[in-house]
C-alpha cells in the first residue's frame, strides 16, 4: 500500500515538473472572448502549459481588475477599448484611437506603466458598426455610411439600437454623425442597457418599437443569420479596435515564449475569419472550445 | 326517494382545464432560421389538427371527472403535451438546414401549467398520482419526444460543460447553505438569549438588500488584496489568536470585540467556502501551506467570493427562523423544565431547541431554495454554475441557452424543497411534534 502512495506521489511531482505553469486564462462574457479565450488554452496546454480555466471571467471591468490583480493571467482586450475606457483621461490615448498602428504601440506603452504586456493584436477590426436589415438597404441603396447618411437627411424615419457608450464616446456614432455629416435627434435613439450587440440586432430584426438600424461590430458573428447587413465605413471615421491579449508582466517574464506561441496564431485572426468563427458559436450554436480546437488543427497550430 | 348527490364541479380542475383550452389557442411551437433569429409561431392544428381536438376533449374530461378517471385522463393528456411537441418538432425542422431552431412557445408552457394545476386538484387523492407523473415524464423523455426542442439541441453541444455547471451550482449553494446554518443558526440562538445581540437580524436583514454586483464590486479588490498579501498560516493564526482575542475584548468594549469578530470572521467564512466548494464540487484545490491564500484557492474571483456572498444572503432566513422559533417557545414549558431541575443548558438542548426545531428546519429549507436560485449570480464573477447558460444566452441572444439554465435551475430548487419539506416533515414526527 505504502509503495502504491509513493508511486502516486512521485508520479504527480514528475507530472507537475514536467508541465510548466499553471497560467490562468481569462476573457469577456461574450462570444469573441469566450473563442479567443479557448483557443490561447487550448494552444498552451498543447504546448506542455498547465492552464486554470476562466473563461468569460466577468464584464470588461471585473476582467480587467482581475488581471491587475492578479486574479488572472491573461485575456484578450482590444485596443480601442484600452485607450478610450482604461485611458480615457489620457489626451495622447484619445488622439490615436482612429489609427491602428499609433494605437498599439500607445496602448502598449501606457499599459506598461501598470505592468501590462501587450502580445501583438489580431489583423481584424472589430469596430462599431451600424447595421440595417436586408431588404431596407436593397429599398434604399445603403452600403455605406455615406449611403446611411444620405437616407437619414432625406428625411427617412430611422430608429437606431445602441448602447450608452456608443452614444456618448466621441469616437463613435458622434464620429459617424461628424465625419458623414448627418445628426440623429434624440428620439431616433433607443438605448439599451448592457450594449449587447445581439440584442440590439435582433431588435433591429424584429423592427421591435419600430427600430431599423442596429449598432453592431465588425467581426460579429450573427449580422448575416439575422437578415441584417453592416454599412461599412470608408472614411475610417470611428476607433479601431483590434483583439490582442495582455498579460501580467511577472507572468511573461517567467514565460516569454508566450509571444512566440500566440503571435503566430493571432496573426492568422482576420475579420472574415473572426466573423466566421464567432457565427459558429453565436448562430449555429457550436461550443467555442471545439470551434478553437477546429480552427487550431486547421491551421496546423495542433496536432 | 333518495336524492342524487348535487354533482360536485371543482374549481381548481375547472381552472386547469380552462387554462389548457386557453393553451390550445396560443402558438405551441416557435420556428427559427437560427438560435438566435426571431421566430415564426406555429399552433398545434397547424400540424395535427387530430391532437389539438383530442387534448380539447380530454380538458373538457378532466374538469368534469373525478377520482381515478381524472388521473387517467390528466395521464393522457400529459403524454398529449409531449408527442404533439415531439411530432411538432420533426414536423417543423423536416426540410429546414441544420441552423433551424424549434423553441417551446406560449402553448407548450400553458400547458405545462395546466398540468402542475390538474395534478395539484389531482393529489389529495393521494401520493400515487406523483409516481403516474414520473412515470409519464418517464416515458416521454425515452420516446425522445423532447429531443429535438431548442434547449435540448443546446444541451447536445454542452452537454459535458452543462453536468460541470450543474455540479458546481450545487457544490456552490450546498456550500452556501451550510456555512450559513453553522453561522446563522448560533446567531440566532444569541440574539434570542441576549438582548445586546439584537443587532444580528438588523445587520442579516440589511445584508440581503445588497445588490449581488455591488457586493462582488467590493469583495473582489478586498479579496484580491488580502489572497495575495497574506500567507495561509497567517491567516489560520490570525482567526485563532482573534478568537481568543474576542474575548478578552468583548469584556472591554462590545464594539471593538464585534468589528475584530465581523472582519476575521468573513476571512474565515471566504476561506471556508472555498475549501467546502473545493470539496464538493468538481474544481478539487490544493492547501499550500506558506504561500499567499490565493495559492489555495481563496481568490478575488471564483468560488471563494461566490459562496461568500451566498452564505450572507442565506443567512437571514436561518438568524430569523431561530430567533422567532426559540423566542416562541411557551414560557410554561419552560417552567416546567425548570421544575424538573434542569440546567440552562439542558433546559435549552432538551427543551427549547426541540420546540424551535420545526421553525429553523424550516429556516433551512427557505434559505436551500433561495440559495439555489440566487446561485445564478455567481456565473458574474468567474464561478460557474448553471447561470453561466443564463448569462451566455442573454448576452448572445440565444433564449434557448437561457432555458437550459433556467429550467434546471427550477427543478433544482423544486426537488430540494420538497425533499426538505419531506424531511422535515419525518423529522417531526420523530421529535413528535
Amino acid at each position: 500500500m505504502k509503495s502504491v502512495f509513493a508511486f502516486l506521489i512521485a508520479l504527480g511531482l514528475g507530472l507537475a515538473l514536467a508541465q510548466k505553469g499553471p497560467i490562468t486564462v481569462g476573457s469577456k462574457i461574450d462570444t469573441e472572448g469566450a473563442v479567443l479565450c479557448q483557443m490561447v488554452k487550448i494552444l498552451l496546454e498543447a504546448n506542455g502549459f498547465r492552464v486554470n480555466d476562466r473563461c468569460s471571467t466577468g464584464t470588461t471591468d471585473v476582467v480587467r481588475k482581475a488581471l491587475t490583480s492578479g486574479e488572472i493571467d491573461l485575456y484578450p482586450e482590444y485596443t480601442g477599448t484600452a485607450l478610450g475606457v482604461f485611458f480615457k483621461n489620457d489626451p495622447s490615448a484619445q488622439a490615436v484611437t482612429r489609427d491602428a498602428a499609433k494605437g498599439f504601440a500607445r496602448v502598449k506603452e501606457l499599459d506598461a506603466k501598470n505592468n501590462i504586456v501587450w502580445l501583438n493584436p489580431a489583423p481584424a477590426n472589430n469596430t462599431w458598426a451600424i447595421a440595417v436589415p436586408r431588404t431596407l438597404a436593397q429599398q434604399n441603396n445603403l452600403r455605406t455610411m455615406a449611403d446611411f447618411a444620405r437616407w437619414v437627411n432625406g428625411g427617412a424615419q430611422v430608429r437606431l439600437a445602441a448602447s450608452q457608450e456608443f452614444v456618448d464616446r466621441d469616437d463613435a456614432l458622434k464620429a459617424f454623425e461628424r465625419v458623414y455629416g448627418f445628426k440623429l435627434k434624440p428620439e431616433q435613439l433607443v438605448i439599451l442597457p448592457g450594449g449587447n450587440t445581439t440584442q440590439t440586432q435582433q431588435a433591429a430584426a424584429r423592427g421591435t418599437g419600430g427600430v431599423n438600424a442596429a449598432m453592431a461590430y465588425g467581426t460579429d458573428g450573427g449580422i448575416a443569420a439575422l437578415g441584417l447587413v453592416a454599412l461599412t465605413d470608408p472614411r475610417g471615421a470611428v476607433a479601431v479596435y483590434q483583439p490582442a491579449i495582455t498579460v501580467r508582466k511577472a507572468v511573461f517574464d517567467r514565460f516569454p515564449e508566450l509571444a512566440t506561441l500566440i503571435n503566430p496564431v493571432f496573426a492568422t485572426l482576420d475579420e472574415a475569419t473572426l466573423s466566421q468563427l464567432n457565427a459558429e458559436v453565436a448562430v449555429s450554436g457550436k461550443n467555442p472550445a471545439e470551434v478553437a480546437r477546429a480552427y487550431l488543427r486547421s491551421k496546423n497550430f495542433i496536432r | 326517494m333518495r336524492e342524487t348527490p348535487p354533482r360536485y364541479l371543482d374549481p381548481v380542475a375547472g381552472l386547469a382545464a380552462g387554462l389548457g383550452v386557453l393553451a390550445l389557442l396560443l402558438p405551441w411551437l416557435e420556428l427559427k432560421s437560427s438560435r438566435i433569429a426571431p421566430g415564426e409561431p406555429f399552433h398545434v392544428w397547424d400540424w395535427q389538427g387530430f391532437g389539438a381536438l383530442a387534448l380539447l376533449i380530454l380538458w373538457a374530461g378532466v374538469a368534469r371527472a373525478q377520482g381515478p378517471a381524472q388521473v387517467g385522463l390528466l395521464g393522457l393528456a400529459l403524454l398529449a403535451w409531449g408527442l404533439l411537441t415531439g411530432q411538432g418538432a420533426d414536423a417543423l425542422l423536416s426540410g429546414q438546414p441544420e441552423s433551424a431552431r424549434v423553441s417551446p412557445a406560449g402553448g407548450f408552457w400553458l400547458t405545462l401549467l395546466a398540468l402542475y394545476v390538474g395534478y395539484f386538484a389531482a393529489y389529495r387523492q393521494g401520493g400515487w398520482i406523483l409516481l403516474t407523473v414520473l412515470l409519464g415524464l418517464a416515458l416521454l423523455l425515452g420516446l425522445g419526444a423532447f429531443e429535438r426542442l431548442g434547449p435540448l439541441m443546446e444541451f447536445q453541444s454542452w452537454r459535458e460543460q452543462f453536468f460541470t455547471e450543474l455540479w458546481r451550482h450545487l457544490s456552490l449553494s450546498g456550500s452556501a447553505v451550510l456555512l450559513a446554518v453553522a453561522v446563522g443558526v448560533p446567531l440566532g440562538v444569541l440574539a434570542a438569549g441576549n438582548p445586546r445581540m439584537g443587532w444580528v437580524l438588523g445587520v442579516t436583514g440589511f445584508l440581503q438588500t445588497i445588490p449581488s454586483l455591488a457586493l462582488f464590486g467590493l469583495l473582489l479588490p478586498l479579496l484580491a488584496a488580502i489572497s495575495q498579501g497574506l500567507r495561509l498560516e497567517i491567516a489560520l493564526g490570525a482567526i485563532v489568536l482573534g478568537m481568543f482575542a474576542f474575548r478578552l475584548l468583548w469584556a472591554v468594549s462590545g464594539w471593538l470585540a464585534v468589528s475584530l469578530a465581523l472582519s476575521l470572521g468573513l476571512l474565515a467564512l471566504a476561506m471556508a467556502g472555498a475549501w467546502l466548494n473545493s470539496l464538493l464540487g468538481p474544481d478539487p484545490l490544493r492547501i499550500v501551506l506558506g504561500a499567499p491564500l490565493q495559492e489555495s484557492g481563496v481568490r478575488g474571483i471564483g468560488a471563494a467570493p461566490a459562496v461568500l456572498a451566498l452564505t450572507l444572503y442565506a443567512l437571514l432566513p436561518l438568524v430569523l427562523n431561530t430567533y422567532t422559533g426559540l423566542r416562541g417557545v411557551p414560557e410554561d414549558a419552560r417552567d416546567a423544565g425548570r421544575g424538573m431541575g434542569m440546567s440552562p443548558e439542558q433546559l435549552f438542548w432538551r427543551v427549547e431547541l426541540p420546540l424551535a426545531l420545526p421553525l429553523i428546519l424550516e429556516g433551512i429549507r427557505s434559505a436551500a431554495s433561495l440559495t439555489i436560485g440566487i446561485t445564478t449570480v455567481a456565473a458574474l464573477i468567474g464561478a460557474g454554475g448553471l447561470g453561466f447558460f443564463i448569462l451566455r444566452g442573454v448576452e448572445g441572444g440565444a433564449p434557448d441557452m437561457v432555458l437550459l439554465g433556467a429550467v434546471p435551475i427550477i427543478l433544482l430548487a423544486l426537488l430540494v424543497d420538497s425533499a426538505l419539506r419531506f424531511a422535515s416533515m419525518a423529522l417531526r414526527r420523530r421529535v413528535g411534534i
